[in-house]
């Protein structure tokens, strides 16, 4: 059987990835977020965390890379399928 | 709704657009390379950077080609960058007004859009939308390609024929330039040629729809050429919608048209994992800028002693040939010790901006944003801030203009009016003769040398300084949240030299035109008003030559000047000759230096201190028998420099950036006191 978990990007561990659900609330962030080509059902890896809840850094497909702070990471919902 | 005149400027003209004289305008995401293929279309230099917004005003040039005869007049127009049509910022209100003043008609302006291939379903989606709000006839587009791979002819051929519009693949760094040129004027005279023959041509009215916040970035709305109606979305959905099915559209295509990629390369990733490393992170940045310090010091040592070996030769060669007398004294004391003075820094400058480009080109600056982020927004600021910032050790001006692409208005002023702090090039002739002078040469700790250490301190005072106040800003006048903190990673690039030569020589030549033209031309001034009024003769009697021109300085209308201000100097350790290169430093402060040249060349009888180092340390005071410049004294003056707004370039551009001369003065005022405070401070701890 397959189970899904929900968390956001932040609940991540380094080097894991996880499916885009839900981009949030914030329509300035969701907007910015879809222009970089960041849609729901998307595949994305977190690679780095900067100490002390800093910005997180991400892989978006094989090549995308960008980053963005902890708080705003912390409203993108993630589904891992396990 | 603050309208800047920059944008004003760009619309006008490209509203005054006829048929014969088309306008191409430069539309992409920030960094696509929009920059570097400015340059090479126009012949222009300017910045080409990997961090969001280096754009900061929107620049117009000329086509080199356009001195060829038999063709058109065309201009560039360097906008921006944008991720979509809906602005977050002023920044981005210019690109959008741009488009929407673009003229009307069968042979109206071109947008030529900047597709980068490492984000190419992203930057396709904004062409498309572009392609929707213009059409097909009005947008042209090339392709930034990399080294690995590149766009196939089918795959180009398959893109062009979905998307209806010409695409052209490039290097914007290594494709012949004429090509470019070449593809634009073809492109443009088949669309012009096509549309004239047309009996009728209908002009359709489109619509944007933006969100209500967009809606205060765009300058110059009303003004527009009309063909474009602006709506504000009724739904905060809407937009996101357009977006998302945009984006699922260019897929389509994508799958459609494109082979597979190659493996992606995994060096971006393997970088960023030590220097976004939790542990390393911060001490690799603290290393780099460290070495940039270091490097502006030692390398340029053996220059800069050539140099002022080689303008106290030239003093001494001129003074020998030209005849006892005023025109003999302007000359030498004036302008040889004032210009020369300065000049001498220009191995300096050019380092810092070779290293600044060089940086800029990596792509390293975006991660030094991601590693400063939590610390900036401590104080109040977002990463946004850093680029600014960042500037501002070039100089402050750029860096005010750079703080544009802050979309929040009270971030954005507590960044403007804090950015003066940050210590930037004109301050390094200061430090560097005031050092490398009088603080003596170690090493710490077996691996840092003192001098090194000491501008890397004062660069940190600075910084440390403008942060503070940020925050305390945050905390009062301009209180609120920071703004959202989003940005792409661009993949690690090895920086050209090239560029960064390019770079160093044209900011060299900047800075040796100031020297040549404004420092010039106010040396001559200082030397005047540091001659004139003369002393009555019968002073003069009986006194040695060195007495004699103490009392010509002192009785001086600069000298009187620095007589004047030395009760308030004085509790800084600071003499009236000092006081006078304080007064005329406020102009610009590399004058600083230049008054100390003409300044210590008036005085000057010892045939042995042929440079202005060697005078200044030989000065002793009559009171007290001890040397003027004592370490105390130094830092002092040092302090007194890394606080102070002695500038008034950035006054201007503060006053227009914030509409008047509120803020100027705000500025000017606060960081006086704490010039004052700090040196007075550092003159008590160290005497």
């Amino acid at each position: 059987m397959i189970t899904n978990t929900y968390m956001t990007i932040t609940d991540l561990k380094t080097g894991q990835s996880a499916t885009l659900i839900n981009l949030g609330d914030d329509p300035a962030i969701h907007l910015k977020l879809l222009s970089l080509g960041l849609l729901p059902g998307d595949r994305i890896t977190l690679l780095n965390r900067v100490p002390l809840r800093g910005p997180l850094s991400i892989k978006h497909g094989d090549t995308n890379y960008f980053a963005l702070r902890y708080q705003e990471a912390s409203h993108i919902e993630v589904e891992l399928k396990a | 709704m603050e309208i800047d005149a920059t944008t004003e400027i760009a619309s006008t003209q490209i509203e005054s657009s006829s048929t014969h004289k088309n306008k191409i305008l430069l539309v992409g995401f920030p960094n696509a390379g929009k920059s570097t293929l400015f340059n090479s279309l126009t012949g222009g230099n300017r910045k080409i950077s990997n961090y969001s917004g280096i754009t900061v005003d929107s620049a117009i040039g000329d086509f080199i080609s356009n001195d060829e005869t038999g063709l058109n007049r065309l201009e560039l127009i360097d906008l921006p960058g944008i991720y979509n049509l809906n602005p977050s910022s002023q920044d981005e209100g210019v690109t959008l007004s741009a488009l929407l003043h673009m003229s009307d008609g069968p042979t109206g302006d071109l947008v030529l859009a900047v597709i980068d291939w490492h984000r190419l379903e992203s930057s396709l989606t904004l062409v498309v939308s572009l392609i929707d709000l213009l059409g097909t006839d009005k947008v042209l587009a090339v392709i930034n390609k990399d080294d690995e791979r590149e766009l196939s002819a089918q795959e180009r051929l398959g893109l062009e024929q979905k998307l209806g519009i010409k695409i052209l693949p490039i290097s914007a760094i290594n494709t012949d330039v004429s090509i470019i040129d070449h593809f634009i004027r073809e492109q443009l005279d088949l669309r012009n040629t096509k549309n004239s023959s047309r009996e009728t041509f209908d002009i359709q009215t489109k619509n944007l729809m933006v969100s209500e916040d967009a809606l205060s970035y765009i300058p110059n709305l009303t003004s527009a050429t009309g063909h474009i109606q602006v709506h504000v979305a009724p739904d905060k959905n809407e937009i996101s919608k357009g977006i998302n099915e945009k984006h699922q559209m260019v897929r389509k295509i994508l799958s459609d048209v494109k082979g597979p990629d190659l493996a992606p390369s995994q060096l971006s990733e393997k970088i960023d994992k030590v220097i976004l490393n939790p542990v390393l992170g911060m001490p690799i940045f603290l290393s780099i800028f460290y070495f940039i310090f270091h490097s502006i010091y030692t390398w340029a040592g053996p220059v800069m002693d050539l140099s002022e070996d080689l303008v106290g030769k030239l003093g001494e060669v001129i003074g020998q040939n030209l005849p006892q007398g005023h025109l003999h004294d302007l000359v030498v004391d004036g302008i040889i010790g004032g210009v020369g003075g300065v000049v001498v820094f220009l191995p300096q400058i050019m380092i810092l901006f070779f290293l600044l480009s060089i940086l800029e080109q990596s792509g390293y600056i975006s991660r030094a944003a991601i590693i400063t982020d939590r610390f900036m927004s401590f104080f109040g600021l977002g990463g946004k801030a850093f680029l600014p910032y960042m500037s501002g050790f070039a100089c402050a001006i750029p860096g005010i203009m750079a703080a544009r692409t802050i979309p929040d208005h009270k971030e954005r002023m507590a960044t403007i009016l804090t950015l003066p702090l940050i210590t930037c090039s004109a301050r390094l002739p200061v430090y560097i003769l005031l050092i490398g002078t009088f603080v003596p040469d170690y090493t710490i700790w077996g691996i840092f040398n003192s001098r090194a250490l000491s501008f890397f301190f004062l660069y940190f005072l600075g910084s440390i300084m403008a942060l503070i106040i940020a925050k305390i800003l945050r905390l009062s006048f301009f209180k609120g949240r920071t703004g959202n903190f989003i940005i792409d990673l661009p993949h690690y690039q090895r920086p050209h030299l090239r560029i960064a030569l390019k770079q160093a020589w044209f900011k060299g030549k900047t800075f040796l035109r100031k020297a040549g033209t404004v420092i010039l031309g106010l040396s001559i001034i200082i030397w005047f008003l540091s001659t004139f009024p003369g002393p009555a003769q019968e002073d003069l009697i009986g006194k040695t030559q060195a007495e004699q021109a103490a009392i010509t300085l002192e009785s001086s209308a600069l000298g009187q000047m620095g007589k004047t201000i030395e009760p308030v100097i004085e509790p800084l350790g600071m003499n009236w000759k000092i006081g006078v290169g304080l007064l005329v430093s406020f102009g610009a402060r590399e004058l600083f230096v230049s008054a100390m040249g003409t300044i210590y060349s008036l005085g000057d009888v010892d045939e042995e201190s042929s440079t202005l180092r060697e005078r200044m340390k030989a000065e002793i005071n009559p009171l007290t028998g001890r040397k003027v410049f004592d370490l105390a004294t130094v830092w002092s003056i040092l302090i007194f420099f890394v606080f102070s707004l002695q500038c008034t370039s950035t006054l201007a551009i503060l006053k227009k950036e914030t509409g008047g001369w509120k803020y100027p003065t705000i500025g000017f005022s606060y960081m006086l006191a704490i010039a004052y405070i700090g040196s007075f401070i550092t003159y008590r701890l160290l005497i």
